[in-house]
């Protein structure tokens, strides 16, 4: 009985496998459209390699804030047409569909690198502004 | 001499060395802790050879105490902000956030020594959209109904942040409507001294006090801050100028790699990754001093290890080599007691040479100064000032 019901399940594995081989593998949804087709709705974008060991470093900032104070075009509109760099670069820390959610705020930045220039941890402030810019369109 | 580092303890190395007539550059990569801290200037909590009794691997036990005068002078000579104090005994300051705070100076708009307001009444305004609003706070502080909290709606709409407020009444005008709506508020008559949060204006801010004082008729002074707010932002810009004033060049920059021979380092690359340009510099000297501090200002790091960042050396934890803890080992459970993991560090011998695992010294060409030396926590010990004034003069005078 035992040997049976073995017999049964390693058939049962076999045809999977061959339905798999033969099938699946042709039939499979490959490409960019069918990435955004999937997770568009959730605000994820793809990623490319470079960008991806960036992201480390994307993440280490600990919101000490001396970067608002250097920031101009914070002091000119603050909450309405620009969020603090801080917020921007902490956002990271949190997870990829957080990302469009700071895009109006970006487009007022002058990218003048002050901020970047009396960071603690070294956070590459201007090229996650730029990064942000790029994947504005999500 | 090279310093890396432009906190506290970097500018006095620096600034010690300058004036023995010897060549100072000054790598840093931006701002550090230095520019998060309140606004005043501790030496020690109770005094300083209770300090050494208490902790055996203090870094006072290094220091040499008794040139704390003349390392004081020093620094005043450069740094453009008045500040008063004394040596001998802690002065009793309010914060922010509505806590008192012993230390031995402060800066000029900051010095209201709560032990000499005696029987006079004091008014703590808070504003509105800022952390620091006293709103929450009861009367019943410092002794029965000496000092009245209140809160003072901001008067323009949008919510703003410390440093932008400061910046705002940087200008006679904004100090002007800011008093209309102190006095169209509160009836000052009772109230012998107004305190107000450390807002007042940001590079002009003794004028901008005394302002208010001639618009209100009594005397204003500023809160201590608790945590990162205006003071320390004018405390590292006026760093910035006590270094121009000493004509000491400041490279922007990331130290990215060292050679050396043997145990003398001889060369630095410093790459400077906020220019469009990614420029590198390379920098030979006799000494290097390391004042990076610890973990805010990214002197020290756990990234797999407990490791420091710009030349690798070894970090100890009251004489033990920690670089493969974990993190749990040194942190309490307590929230407010003061935390073993900020009080790791470079363990260095007399004078301030790091040393590693076996005693040896690291690189003999390398000065430790400031908050990355072992055995003293820089936001709870009350001893940062101290430390940081002594171990970066001492830095400084090591040169060779």
């Amino acid at each position: 009985m035992k040997g049976l019901k073995l017999c049964y399940a390693k058939i049962n594995l076999a045809f999977a496998v061959i339905l798999h081989f033969a099938f699946k593998k042709w039939f499979r949804r490959r490409g960019l459209t069918h990435f955004l087709k999937a997770y568009q709705k959730d605000r994820v974008f793809p990623l490319l390699g470079e960008e991806r060991q960036k992201f480390s470093s994307y993440s280490n900032c600990i919101f000490c804030g001396l970067c608002v104070s250097q920031c101009e075009v914070t002091d000119l509109n603050f909450y309405q047409k620009f969020l603090t760099p801080a917020n921007i670069a902490f956002s990271y820390t949190k997870s990829l569909p957080e990302v469009s959610s700071n895009i109006d705020f970006v487009a007022h930045c002058s990218s003048c690198r002050a901020c970047e220039k009396v960071c603690p941890t070294g956070v590459p402030l201007n090229s996650i502004l730029q990064f942000v810019k790029a994947h504005a369109s999500f | 001499m090279v310093v890396i580092g432009s906190g506290l303890s970097g500018v006095m190395a620096a600034l010690r060395a300058s004036s023995q007539g010897k060549k100072v550059a000054v790598v840093r990569k931006g701002w550090g802790a230095s520019a998060l801290t309140g606004g005043v200037f501790e030496i020690s909590e109770t005094s300083l050879s209770k300090t050494k009794e208490d902790n055996p691997t203090h870094p006072y036990h290094l220091l040499d105490l008794e040139v704390l005068p003349t390392a004081f002078e020093l620094f005043k000579k450069y740094f453009p902000l008045k500040v008063q104090g004394s040596y001998t005994e802690n002065h009793l300051f309010l914060s922010d956030m509505g806590m008192v705070r012993r230390a031995a100076f402060a800066m000029e708009s900051q010095f209201l020594d709560f032990r000499t307001v005696g029987r006079k009444k004091v008014l703590a305004l808070g504003v509105h959209p800022l952390h620091s609003s006293f709103g929450n706070f009861s009367g019943d502080f410092l002794g029965g109904e000496q000092v009245t909290f209140a809160s003072l709606p901001w008067f323009q709409e949008t919510p703003l942040l410390p440093s932008m407020v400061a910046k705002k009444l940087d200008h006679p005008d904004e100090v002007r409507k800011l008093a209309q709506q102190i006095k169209s508020k509160f009836q000052l008559h009772p109230y012998a001294i107004l305190l107000l949060p450390p807002v007042l204006g940001f590079d002009f801010f003794s004028d901008m006090k005394r302002e208010l004082e001639h618009h209100l008729g009594l005397p204003v002074y500023e809160t201590v801050a608790t945590y990162h707010s205006v003071p320390g932002l004018r405390f590292q810009k006026a760093l910035d100028a006590s270094l121009h004033k000493a004509s000491i060049p400041i490279i922007q920059g990331k130290v990215k790699n060292f050679e050396h021979q043997k145990k003398k380092i001889t060369l630095l690359r410093v790459c400077d990754e906020s220019s469009p340009q990614l420029n590198e510099t390379t920098l030979e000297a006799d000494t290097f001093v390391l004042a990076t501090g610890k973990f805010f200002s990214g002197g020290i790091q756990k990234q797999k290890e407990f490791l420091e960042t710009v030349f690798g050396l070894p970090l100890f934890f009251e004489n033990e080599p920690i670089h493969n803890w974990e993190s749990q080992k040194l942190l309490k459970k307590k929230f407010f007691k003061s935390q073993p993991l900020f009080q790791c560090g470079l363990k260095t011998d007399k004078n301030l040479i790091p040393l590693n695992e076996f005693g040896e010294m690291c690189f003999e060409n390398v000065r430790a100064c400031g908050t990355i030396l072992q055995g003293f926590d820089p936001t709870h010990d009350g001893t940062r000032f101290g430390v940081q004034l002594l171990s970066g003069y001492k830095a400084g005078d090591m040169a060779v």
